[in-house]
C-alpha cells in the first residue's frame, strides 16, 4: 500500500479569503512603496559585519566541529541502514529523513545557523581523505549541475510513481551518490556545485546572520548578508527550479489538478513531468523578462545571476509556508520511527510508543496567518534586496527599470498565495 | 505599523477561541465497486466524531493523520469514535482498493 500524496498524512486547510486578500494587498502596497520611496543609494553592497573570533575558535575547535560531524554522520548512517535493510513501509524512517528532515530541515537549520549543512555533509565526511572537509568558500564555479540535481529531486518527490517506496528511494540514493562521488573524486569543488542539498543549503545560508570572511565568522544582518552576495553563476537556475518546483507541488495538490488528472487517459507521470517542467519554465521565462531592462550592458545570463539573490527570500518564505506544518508533524513522526529503523520491534531511543504533539493544529487561524506572513515577509525581503542591487548601477537604478522585475516578483508571490487558497 | 500589529493580534485571537462543537455522526457507505471520486465531508474542529462505515467488501480503512485503522468486514456496520482535535484535510483511504474514499475536512 502506498499513500497517494507522498509522505504527508494531512494537508493544511486552504488559506481563508481575507488572509489572501490582506496578503496580496500588503504585497502590492509595500512593493510600490519600496520602489518609489525607499532609499536612493545602495546600502547593503558591502558585507561588513562584526568579527567573532571567539565564536570562530569555538566552532572550529575539534570537539565541536568533529563532534557535530560525527553526530550528523551517525544520523545519516542510521537512515542509510533503514533505507537499505528496512521494511518497505511508510513508517520506515528513511522516507521521512529524506523528504522531511533533509529536504525541509536544511532550510530550518541554514536560516538561523548558516553553513551547517556543508560543515556536516556526509559526502564531505566520506571523502575526508581527499580533503573534502575543506570547503572552497568562494568558489565561483557554475551551480547549474546543482540546479539540475535539484530538479531531479523534485521530479522524484512530485512525479515519479512510488516516490515514497523503498525500491525507488534506494535507486535514487544510489544515483545521488554516484553523481556526487564521480565528480568529487576529480575535484572536491564539485560537491559545492553539484550536491543538490548542499547547493540549496548554502544558498539559504546567505540569508542567515553569519558569514565567514578570511576564515573568521562575522555577524551581520541577514538582509546585508544576502544583498552583498555576488552569487556564483547558475544561482538563477537554482532559484528558478526551487520556486517553480514548490509552485508545482502546491498545484498538484489542488483539487482541480487531482480531478483533471485522475480521469485523464494520459498517464499521471507524463502529466506530472509536463506540469513540473512547465512550472519551472514559466518561472524562468517571467524572471528573464523581468531582468531584461536591468542588463546595464551585461549579458542577460549574468543579469539573472546578479539579481537571483532577490529570489532567495521568495523561495525561503514560500517553502516555509508550504512545508512548515509538514515539518512539524512528520518531523516528529520520523523521530519516533527512528526508534525502530528496521521495523523489527526495536526501541533504540526509548520513545517508540510516543505520539507526536499536535497542539498547533488546534489553531488553524494561527497557521494560516503565519503562512501569509512568511510568504509576504519573504517577498518584501526579496524586493528590498532587488532594489538595493539595482541602485548600484546608476543607469538602471530608476523605478522604470526596476518595475518589470518587481511586477514579476509580485506575480510569483500572489500566484503562490492563490495556489494555497485554491488548496 | 503598530496599528497593523494590533489588527493582526485581534484577528489571531478571534481565530484562537476554540468553539465547543456538537458531536457529529459521519456515514460512509462503500458499495462493491468502491468510490471513484472522493467524497468531501466537513466537521467542526473539536467535535466528537462518530464514523459509521458500512462496506460491501472486506476492507481496512485508514484515516490519515489521525492514524486510525478500521477493519470493516463485508456487510457489517462499524463505528469508530474520535475527537477531531486537529484542523486540516485528511484522507480516508481503502487499503483494499488503494483509493481515497473521503476527504475529512476539519475546521
Amino acid at each position: 500500500m502506498t499513500p497517494l500524496h507522498g509522505i504527508a498524512s494531512r494537508s493544511d486547510l486552504p488559506l481563508p479569503f481575507e488572509a489572501v486578500l490582506a496578503g496580496a494587498g500588503a504585497v502590492l502596497l509595500l512593493t510600490f512603496w519600496i520602489l518609489l520611496f525607499a532609499w536612493r543609494r545602495p546600502r547593503y553592497d558591502d558585507d561588513t559585519g562584526t568579527p567573532m573570533p571567539r565564536l570562530t575558535r569555538f566552532v572550529d575547535s575539534p570537539p565541536v566541529a568533529l563532534g557535530l560531524r560525527v553526530l550528523v554522520g551517525a544520523v545519516w548512517l542510521l537512515a542509510a541502514v533503514a533505507l537499505v535493510l528496512g521494511a518497505d513501509r511508510i513508517d520506515n524512517p528513511a522516507v521521512g529523513f529524506i523528504y522531511v528532515w533533509l529536504w525541509v530541515g536544511l532550510v530550518v537549520v541554514s536560516l538561523p545557523f548558516g553553513q551547517v549543512y556543508a560543515a556536516t555533509s556526509p559526502v564531505r565526511s566520506l571523502l575526508a581523505w581527499r580533503g573534502a572537509t575543506v570547503r572552497h568558500t568562494d568558489d565561483r564555479g557554475s551551480r547549474v549541475p546543482g540546479a539540475i540535481a535539484l530538479l531531479a529531486f523534485l521530479f522524484l518527490e512530485l512525479v515519479v510513481p512510488g516516490g515514497v517506496t523503498l525500491p525507488v528511494l534506494r535507486a535514487a540514493a544510489a544515483i545521488w551518490l554516484v553523481w556526487v562521488l564521480a565528480g568529487a573524486l576529480r575535484s572536491t569543488a564539485w560537491i559545492g556545485r553539484a550536491e543538490p542539498f548542499e547547493v540549496y543549503a548554502s544558498t539559504v545560508a546567505r540569508m542567515s546572520p553569519w558569514r565567514r570572511r578570511d576564515g573568521v565568522i562575522h555577524r551581520l544582518g541577514p538582509l546585508r548578508n544576502l544583498a552583498s552576495w555576488a552569487p556564483p553563476s547558475g544561482t538563477w537556475a537554482v532559484a528558478v527550479v526551487l520556486l517553480g518546483g514548490t509552485a508545482f507541488d502546491a498545484l498538484s495538490n489542488s483539487a482541480a489538478w487531482v480531478r483533471a488528472t485522475q480521469d485523464s487517459a494520459v498517464p499521471a507521470w507524463l502529466l506530472g513531468t509536463a506540469g513540473l517542467l512547465s512550472a519551472v519554465g514559466l518561472v524562468w521565462a517571467l524572471y528573464a523578462i523581468g531582468c531584461r531592462p536591468l542588463r546595464d550592458g551585461a549579458s542577460l545570463r549574468a543579469t539573472m545571476d546578479r539579481y537571483s539573490t532577490g529570489l532567495v527570500p521568495l523561495v525561503v518564505g514560500y517553502c516555509s509556508a508550504h512545508y512548515g506544518t509538514m515539518f512539524y508533524l512528520e518531523g516528529q513522526r520520523t523521530a519516533i520511527w527512528f526508534n525502530d529503523p528496521l521495523g523489527r520491534g526495536h526501541n533504540l531511543f526509548g520513545f517508540v510508543e510516543a505520539a507526536p504533539d499536535v497542539t498547533l493544529f488546534a489553531f488553524p487561524a494561527v497557521v494560516a496567518w503565519t503562512q501569509v506572513l512568511l510568504i509576504v515577509g519573504g517577498h518584501i525581503l526579496g524586493v528590498l534586496v532587488t532594489h538595493d542591487i539595482a541602485l548600484r548601477a546608476p543607469t538602471v537604478g530608476t523605478a522604470r527599470h526596476q518595475l518589470p522585475l518587481l511586477v514579476v516578483m509580485v506575480a510569483f508571490t500572489v500566484g503562490g498565495l492563490l495556489l494555497m487558497f485554491g488548496g | 505599523m503598530r496599528r497593523l500589529l494590533v489588527l493582526l493580534t485581534a484577528m489571531l485571537s478571534v481565530g484562537c477561541t476554540a468553539p465547543t462543537a456538537d458531536p457529529v455522526t459521519v456515514e460512509l457507505d462503500v458499495p462493491e465497486a468502491g468510490i471513484a471520486q472522493p467524497l468531501e465531508q466537513h466537521v467542526d474542529l473539536g467535535a466528537e466524531v462518530t464514523l459509521r462505515i458500512t462496506s460491501a467488501v472486506d476492507d481496512e480503512l485508514h484515516v490519515h493523520g489521525y492514524e486510525l485503522h478500521i477493519v470493516t468486514p463485508a456487510g457489517e456496520t462499524v463505528e469508530e469514535v474520535f475527537e477531531a482535535d486537529m484542523s486540516g484535510s485528511y484522507e480516508i483511504e481503502s487499503h483494499q482498493a488503494g483509493q481515497v474514499y473521503m476527504n475529512l475536512i476539519v475546521s
